[in-house]
């Protein structure tokens, strides 16, 4: 099915059957449809009507007003076309209105939500062309001469829209759990239109889709407009008021430009006069036009510093997931990004799926880089850049990404988007040696003040990073590590020591926060209870002095055939252990995310994990929460996971509904966006 | 025999291990020196390294050395690495006794682990992350490492069985109940206060210590009573008390005859339990309650929470309540305050109560028991 239409009823009976019967009169016959009604409980003829309908439309009634954002949220889940196209009850359409909205997804790849243009019923006026912002960014409807709106292109990129006439992938608002359902009839479709572009799409108003609308006929909006735009401004503010420059300076450019050419496109046909006739005013004008153009449409060269990375498994997590979004971003915008990638040499062959012809890569060696070009077939030496040198400057970046948080390369006027992964410093300082909290708490000083956007990797490190350190919350915006494909399908062998048994599964680095301590007396607790049904406990990770620490700590315990740690393992052999593991055992202390709990989810593997740090927000209802710091609560969850069938099926269940929520190609589709903004110098 | 001793804790301020610490290695020098036994005292111990040694336990006498007190933690550190690769310790000890929770690689001697209290793994919000991180670590290296190990009290070990079930079954390793004891000498016989003797709490502000409890209670207690007795807390400042201090600053304001005195030295402590009127320990969970026995021995009558250790301390000398409940400390505050002819009695229980703990028969049996091993 191509498009669901959704209105949200809320009596006024009148305008909905006139809305009706437009659309039933210019949809066009090719396309297929449904027309999803949802009523908020009307108390006027609205549900007797509603009885009458049958096919295409579908009739849902909520037992209770739950206000615009639900309603048109649980028509969402119900929905099947591949768009959804939100309509407000007091429409009048038009013929031709869909066509050109559904030709603007055809035609732009990135677009996000398309919104149209809206007269007002009576009076005829354009009441709607757009959604720009003003005072600080506060959002307004863009006005303006309908003829003019429409000579100035089919198909133009806005800020936002509204939604009272809108078309959405039906995936993506699903995927962005759709509205927002703290605003109250109002707000709601500007923060969905934020977010769009924060995903990496761009706001589109097609033209020639013209619609009239009984402005302000829908009930209760106004009652909470103070509520709702202290909850946008409290999230936006300080982006949408760069957006409202932006608009700004692009207004004056536009009317400059076309200023000039109408001034000097007569007399230059007329006259013959060559280009340095044209009036200095009138040229700059032009040109800054152009360059404005140019400067959104380039290349973009990204200066990736990944020189922190080490061959194998030491640096936990953050490898596959760097690694995995940056493939992803160089498949979604290759043709307007190069990266130019600074790492150690000896990790050239693991790097070789990021990087395209045309990209750099940059390997240390003495006082210098040695610069290679990667050609469709191998490499090709392409010179060194002295360390003395301004190497960033050299190298010809448009921007930084620092997956390490901070970077040698940062520097006033190289924009630069730093990663955070977790603020284990602060949140849990006594799993660090001193020295090294104190290194860190310098490091994201300097970070806090000079990155110009902060990728976290969820929004409980966004939370940690603005109380900890002042940040501004505008500057951050997470990625969920969405990496969990990146296994094959199918496993090799399981790898030597590996159980044939079901077993709990830690798959984690050896280091303080990740608790082992606390889950060897665990186990203990919990193999001594369930005797010879006791499942095994296999860990795995980067081998170290302190898995060495581990295994005579288990021999102490008198674990040693029951707890098997196997060190480092290959990505088949990670697939062959998920296939095989009764359950993920996942305990630790901090994390900024927890890559392992959407593995599990992926592989169908029930989880217990700890109740605290991110670990709740990315698990959600799909694990069995404990307080990892309590042995016997842990004992007592191993227990129950492993002899529970029922509670296993619910658990896997609920992780496989769960995964739909992270997409890898919308959170790196976000880093992308953020890349591209802070390169450009334009509002995220 | 050659026996070590940890008294790293002693070197920085003093709280329950450091003082049991300091107090059986005492005991352990005064009764091993006529047996023939020599000692050593070490004043960094495994992890634990100190800035400064000087306040360290010292015993003047040619048979107790003390190897480390003149190194700076650097060396410190450099030596205890040396340790756990293979070097012996100076003066090739038979049996090191560790108090501070670590539990260090020492290849040539045997190591003895003193368990204070499992409250990281019982109650691990009333730890900090550091302590319980520390704690259980090194706990578990003890397990792999020691040759015995020594309770402070019946209920640790019985915490120790009930979070390791069947482990010394498992591993057959020695284990010996070594209580703490009073370090003050036992007053001579009761008596009473006079009126304006005030209610004492000893023990830093922490969760685990349940302040808020006695706070809560002396409000209700302040209402009711008609002599009005002041509180006086001693302790270190603590840690998560921001909110117990707070408290104390309102109930100043509120003019109540509320005292913190901060972190009491032990010279002034054994004054300060000598003109007390009642011992309040309100504690969630305690390894011991050392300030309960020494608060007997000085004929404190005691109102004490009935968890963990402290009614294997308290005997039937003390008078108990529930921890979560102020109402019943404040009911137990005004009993004991209403029937002034029962203070007596009671004052004499707990000198009795008392006698039951010494740190001369706790360092005979743990000498003993170091010589079985």
């Amino acid at each position: 099915m191509q498009v669901s239409f959704i209105l949200p009823l809320y009596n006024q009976l009148a305008l909905t059957r006139a809305c009706l019967a437009s659309l039933r009169a210019t949809v066009p016959a090719s396309v297929t449809h449904e027309i999803i009604l949802i009523d908020n409980s009307s108390t006027d003829e609205t549900r007797e009507f509603l009885q009458e309908l049958a096919p295409p439309h579908v009739v849902l009634l909520n037992d209770r007003n739950l206000g615009y954002a639900a309603a048109n949220n649980r028509a969402a889940r119900v929905a099947q076309g591949d768009f959804l196209a939100l309509l407000n009850n007091d429409l009048v359409l038009e013929p031709h209105w869909l066509e050109p909205m559904l030709a603007a997804f055809a035609s732009h790849p990135r677009a996000g939500v398309v919104g149209n243009i809206q007269l007002h019923a009576t009076s005829g006026a354009v009441d709607h062309a757009g959604v720009v912002f003003c005072d600080g960014g506060y959002p307004v409807h863009h006005r303006g001469d309908l003829a003019e709106l429409q000579a100035a292109g089919g198909i133009t990129e806005f800020p936002a829209v509204t939604a009272a006439c809108c078309l959405v992938r039906r995936e993506w608002f699903l995927r962005a759990s759709g509205f927002d359902e703290g605003y109250h009839n109002g707000f709601e479709d500007t923060d969905l239109c934020l977010r769009a572009r924060e995903d990496g799409f761009i706001n589109l108003v097609a033209t020639h889709s013209v619609i009239r609308h009984h402005i302000s006929s829908s009930a209760g909006r106004g009652a909470y407009e103070y509520r709702n735009a202290r909850r946008f401004l409290a999230r936006w503010a300080p982006r949408a008021a760069a957006l409202e420059r932006e608009w700004n300076l692009k207004l004056a450019r536009d009317h400059a430009a076309l200023a000039a050419q109408r001034y000097f496109a007569p007399l230059h046909r007329k006259l013959g006069f060559g280009h340095r006739a044209l009036r200095r005013s009138h040229r700059a004008a032009l040109m800054a036009e152009r360059r404005a153009r140019r400067a959104s449409s380039g290349r973009i060269r990204i200066g990736i510093d990944l020189l922190r990375l080490q061959p194998g498994g030491a640096n936990g997590g953050i490898k596959p997931f760097v690694l995995t979004f940056l493939a992803e971003i160089a498949r979604q915008r290759g043709s307007e990004f190069n990266f130019a990638l600074f790492a150690p040499a000896e990790l050239r062959d693991e790097l070789a799926a990021v990087l395209r012809p045309g990209d750099y890569l940059l390997e240390p060696a003495e006082g210098h880089f040695t610069v290679s070009l990667r050609q469709p077939k191998g490499w090709r030496a392409a010179g060194t850049l002295s360390l003395a040198d301004n190497v960033a400057a050299k190298a010809g970046l448009d921007v930084l990404y620092a997956p390490f948080g901070t970077s040698q390369f940062m520097q006033p006027g190289l924009p630069c988007v730093s990663l955070i992964v977790d603020l284990l410093h602060r949140d849990l300082p006594a799993a660090l040696p001193v020295e090294e909290v104190n290194h860190r708490h310098k490091w994201f000083t300097r970070v806090a003040a000079e990155a110009t956007y902060f990728q976290c990797d969820s929004h409980y490190v966004i939370g940690r990073l603005c109380e900890q350190y002042g940040v501004n919350p505008a500057l951050c915006f997470h990625t969920y590590n969405a990496v969990q494909d990146r296994f094959p399908a199918t496993g090799s062998a399981l790898p030597a020591g590996a159980p044939e048994e079901p077993f709990f599964f830690y798959p984690a680095n050896f280091w303080p926060h990740k608790n082992h301590e606390t889950l060897l007396v665990a186990y203990r607790l919990y193999a001594q209870a369930a005797a010879s049904r006791a499942w095994p406990l296999v860990c795995t990770g980067h081998p170290d002095a302190r898995m060495d620490l581990l295994r005579e700590l288990r021999d102490g315990l008198g674990l040693s055939d029951r707890v098997i740690f196997l060190g480092h393992v290959r990505d088949e052999a990670f697939t062959a252990l998920w296939a095989r593991a009764g359950a993920l055992v996942f305990p630790s202390l901090c994390e900024g995310f927890g890559m392992p709990l959407l593995e599990a989810m992926r592989f169908g593997v029930p989880i217990i994990a700890a109740d605290s740090s991110a670990l709740p927000e990315v698990a959600g209802d799909a694990c069995v929460q404990v307080d990892a710091r309590d042995p016997q609560a842990l004992a007592e969850t191993l227990r129950r996971v492993a002899i529970r069938t029922d509670l296993k099926d619910a658990l896997i269940a609920r992780g496989h509904a769960r995964l739909a929520a992270f997409s890898l190609e919308l959170e790196a589709g976000r880093l992308a966006h953020f890349l591209a903004a802070a390169a450009r110098r334009q509002a995220p | 025999m050659k026996i070590g001793l940890d008294v790293s804790q002693t070197c920085a301020e003093r709280a329950g291990c450091a003082w049991y610490a300091d107090a059986l290695s005492r005991a352990l020098i005064t009764e091993g020196l006529p047996r023939g036994h020599t000692f050593e005292l070490y004043h960094h111990f495994g992890d634990w390294i100190n800035a400064d040694t000087k306040r360290g336990t010292m015993i003047d006498d040619p048979r107790v050395t003390a190897p480390l007190r003149t190194m700076n933690s650097a060396a410190a550190r450099e030596f205890w690495h040396e340790v756990a690769t293979g070097e012996p310790l100076p003066g090739k000890p038979d049996v090191v006794f560790s108090f501070n929770f670590h539990a260090p690689k020492l290849p040539h001697t045997k190591l003895v682990y003193t368990v204070h209290d499992l409250a990281f793994w019982m109650h691990p919000a009333f730890a900090t992350d550091e302590t319980r991180l520390v704690c259980q670590r090194e706990l578990l290296q003890a397990l792999a490492r020691a040759a015995g190990f020594t309770f402070v009290s019946q209920h640790t070990q019985n915490e120790f069985e009930q979070i390791l079930p069947a482990w010394f079954k498992l591993k057959a390793r020695p284990h010996l109940l070594a209580p703490g004891a009073s370090r003050f000498s036992t007053s001579k016989e009761a008596h009473s206060r006079p009126d304006s003797a005030p209610w004492l709490v000893v023990g830093s502000l922490e969760p685990r210590k349940n302040h808020a409890a006695a706070l809560d209670a002396y409000e209700i207690y302040h209402e009711h009573s008609t002599l009005r007795r002041p509180l006086v807390l001693a302790g270190g400042r603590g840690w998560k008390s921001a909110a117990l201090h707070a408290r104390l600053d309102e109930f100043k304001a509120r003019g109540f005859p509320v005292r913190y005195l901060g972190y009491v030295p032990d010279h002034e402590l054994a004054a300060l339990y000598a003109s007390s009127y009642a011992l309040i320990a309100p504690s969630w969970h305690e390894g011991f309650g050392l300030p309960l026995v020494e608060a007997m021995t000085a004929g404190l009558p005691a109102l004490a929470s009935e968890r963990a250790s402290l009614p294997e301390v308290g005997g039937s000398a003390a008078i108990y309540f529930p921890p979560e409940s102020p109402a019943a400390l404040a009911d137990a505050m005004l009993a004991l305050e209403n029937e002034p002819a029962a203070y007596l009695p009671r004052s004499a229980a707990s000198l009795e109560r008392s006698q039951a703990f010494s740190w001369a028969g706790t360092a005979k049996s743990v000498l003993e028991f170091a010589g079985r091993l």
